[in-house]
């Protein structure tokens, strides 16, 4: 008992912005109190899924917010932004956009504290639906940094706080504003997006009751609407996201911090493809852990076959990322003649995305993987119709073990009392056909240790840090030349 | 001596041998003996040093980048060598000197650091996966984003390290010093603490709802 005091009194200590010493261990969340990041790990306390947390430099939220918001203007519903900006000269800075953006937007809420004639910038003063809150300078939301985008179609939101100055250790603050540290988390999940804008709503009534009224109707109506109508196509999103970010590199070049700078934004490239994967397995009610699932058998399988590291980590990587491609199962966007036909598919994101990938060249090596999962043993595949050996064998593992983790989980819904020796039997009858031989045997022996009660490690990746997935370019070229 | 031997794995038996500044890229030293050897500068990029036995070797400045070294290194000396993007899984750096070494994205998943000298590394994004890493000295050294479930970090000294986004799912923090220590927006769910020293560490963003799975109970 002494002990667990010691630990508890220790961690007290060292949150000096801790109010009392309570011993519920999971209360000890070192957040600001009363902000709002704060409010929405308390409201999801009992879901398990984690919410990601990471740190951003002010360089990549700036970009990242962009490519959110610029989404807006092209999106055919109208949505609702709620933004909180710290301090009213950076809404100043940005209020040109924000006057584009409310020509498209439903209604607009901005917060952030009363400075440089903050609530009467010509840009956007007189708008009907542009709402300027000025909030109270130790309102714990004038340290957060908030974008929430919410119509029937598009949610998106950038959720963070600004380290205090304590945090950030010996250096201290940076001089230059672009440096600046904030930690919180980004996402594109509606029901999150959702509790956190009735969050802020919640909070902007304690300035505003009648525009509390109006956005709280404005979010049910919403909420109706959304019910029935297509979700707009995550794709371009992303695609934004990771060119708004690519752009953003060239103006680190001059930076002190330079490196650090450069890898948060290609870390959120990643992310944001991340993202887009757990979306679509969030999606998928039958088999919602697949990619997960295929990572971690793809890398055990690699471990099997004794591969390098660099050769596991991309299969890893492509293993989270393989459900990007709309390819498995379908030859319908092989050959598109008519205009009209290509728009739709368009529209639904039927279109190959991993074209999406292309973007960002890091990804290079992964898109291939991806591209060519869908190729067969003998030939007969999509898209180039590769045979053999000639099929990357990244692509010939991760055909295999995705279409192994699918028939798994669908014999586990069937209630099948051995879904992993009958799932090795359908991929056994594919071998020399569809499958590599080899690989199946090696599938086999994976299948024995499975049975045995080998466990795979499931854990969902901490999408925040993915940088320790990316290859750098001189890896993969001294491993080629190996 | 013949380099060129060497390099294309003719000569394994190199126990004590000097290879200060040589040219080893690409090397195919497979199960080679190089116990004791000197290897001072050398260039050993994306060598293959597989099952190779490096104990009491000297490596220092040396670089081994994409190297794949799964082989033995009781008390090797690293310091300030560049080992980053090497395959180091299950490798035995016992007693290691890591100093200064920079082992970015590096891949040490269950490998054996217990009492190694990490001081000041670099380990950024490096993958230690159920590494042991008992009693070590983690002291400065760069974890950023590093992987480090399921380690066993007992007792070890993390005193002013960067652990920033590190995914510690499940580790073993016990009786740890992580005085000074950025766990900023760590993944922190099953640590066990006990007893571990937090004075100044800075927790901010983390999510600690469950890690205080194996907190000792109440008596």
């Amino acid at each position: 008992m002494r002990r667990y005091r010691s630990v508890l009194v220790r961690f007290a200590k060292s949150w000096s912005r801790l109010p009392e010493l309570n011993f519920a261990l999971h209360r000890f969340l070192p957040m600001l109190e009363g902000s709002l990041l704060q409010k929405l790990v308390a409201a999801r306390r009992s879901v398990q899924r984690p919410l990601n947390f990471g740190t951003y430099y002010k360089n990549t939220l700036v970009a990242l917010c962009h490519a959110l918001e610029d989404f807006v203007l092209e999106t055919d519903s109208q949505p609702l932004l709620v933004s909180a900006f710290q301090q009213g000269r950076w809404y100043a800075q940005e209020a040109e956009r924000y006057a584009a953006i409310a020509d498209c937007a439903a209604q607009v809420a901005v917060m952030a504290t009363r400075d440089s004639g903050f609530a009467d910038l010509p840009q956007t003063a007189h708008r009907a639906n542009v709402s300027l809150v000025s909030i109270a300078p130790d309102d714990p939301l004038a340290r957060e940094w908030h974008l929430i985008i919410l119509s029937p179609t598009y949610a998106a939101m950038v959720l963070c706080q600004e380290l205090m100055p304590a945090d950030y250790g010996p250096a201290g603050e940076p001089d230059n504003d672009l440096e600046r540290k904030f930690y919180g988390f980004w996402t594109f999940e509606p029901m999150l997006v959702k509790v956190a804008i009735e969050l802020a709503i919640a909070h902007i009534g304690q300035y505003d009751p009648k525009l509390q009224q109006q956005l709280t109707t404005r979010v049910a109506m919403m909420q109706t609407e959304s019910d029935h109508c297509q979700r707009d196509d995550l794709n371009t999103v992303v695609m934004k996201v990771v060119s708004y970010l690519q752009a953003t590199h060239q103006t680190t070049e001059a930076l002190t911090a330079a490196q650090a700078l450069d890898d948060n934004l290609a870390s959120n490239e990643l992310q944001a493809f991340l993202r887009m994967a757990q979306l679509i397995d969030q999606a998928d009610a039958r088999n919602p852990l697949a990619a997960a699932e295929v990572a971690a058998l793809a890398e055990v399988m690699g471990q099997l076959l004794d591969l390098p590291a660099w050769q596991l980590k991309r299969l890893r990587l492509a293993g989270l990322l393989h459900r990007l491609a709309p390819l498995q199962g379908t030859t319908i966007t092989s050959d598109l003649k008519a205009q009209a036909q290509r728009q739709i598919l368009a529209q639904q994101g039927l279109l190959p995305k991993t074209s999406v990938m292309r973007a960002m060249p890091r990804l290079q090596a992964i898109t291939n993987i991806i591209t060519h999962q869908s190729e067969c043993w003998d030939g007969s595949g999509q898209p180039e119709g590769l045979s053999y050996d000639a099929i990357p064998l990244e692509s010939r593992i991760l055909a295999l073990l995705a279409y192994f983790q699918q028939a798994i989980a669908e014999h586990k819904q069937a209630g099948n009392d051995a879904p992993f020796a009958t799932a090795l039997a359908v991929c056994q009858a594919k071998a020399g056909s569809a499958f590599d031989p080899k690989l199946v045997e090696a599938l086999a022996l994976l299948v024995m240790g499975l049975q045995q009660g080998m466990s795979l490690p499931t854990d969902q990746p901490k999408i925040a840090a993915g940088i320790w997935l990316l290859d750098e370019p001189e890896a993969v070229f001294a491993a080629a030349r190996g | 001596m013949d380099i060129a031997a060497i390099r294309s794995g003719t000569h394994k038996q190199l126990p004590g041998v000097d290879l200060e500044d040589e040219n080893l890229v690409q090397a195919q030293l497979e199960k080679a003996n190089l116990a004791g050897a000197t290897l001072t500068g050398s260039q050993l990029q994306a060598a293959n040093l597989r099952g190779a036995c490096l104990d009491g070797a000297n490596c220092l400045g040396a670089t081994l980048v994409a190297a794949d070294l799964r082989a033995s290194f009781l008390g090797t000396n690293f310091l300030r060598a560049d080992l980053s993007r090497s395959d180091l899984r299950g490798s035995n750096l016992r007693g290691a000197n890591l100093m200064g070494a920079k082992l970015t994205q590096a891949t040490l998943a269950a490998a054996l650091l217990g009492g190694a000298n990490l001081t000041g590394a670099n380990l950024q994004g490096a993958d230690l996966r159920g590494a042991d890493l008992r009693g070590s000295n983690l002291s400065s050294t760069n974890l950023r984003g590093a992987i480090l479930a399921q380690a066993d970090l007992q007792g070890a000294n993390l005193s002013e390290a960067n652990l920033e986004e590190a995914d510690l799912r499940g580790a073993n923090l016990a009786g740890a010093d992580l005085t000074g220590a950025n766990l900023l927006c760590a993944e922190l769910t099953g640590v066990n603490w006990a007893g571990a020293a937090l004075d100044r560490t800075c927790v901010t963003g983390t999510d600690l709802a469950q890690s205080s799975a194996r907190l000792p109970k109440e008596d």
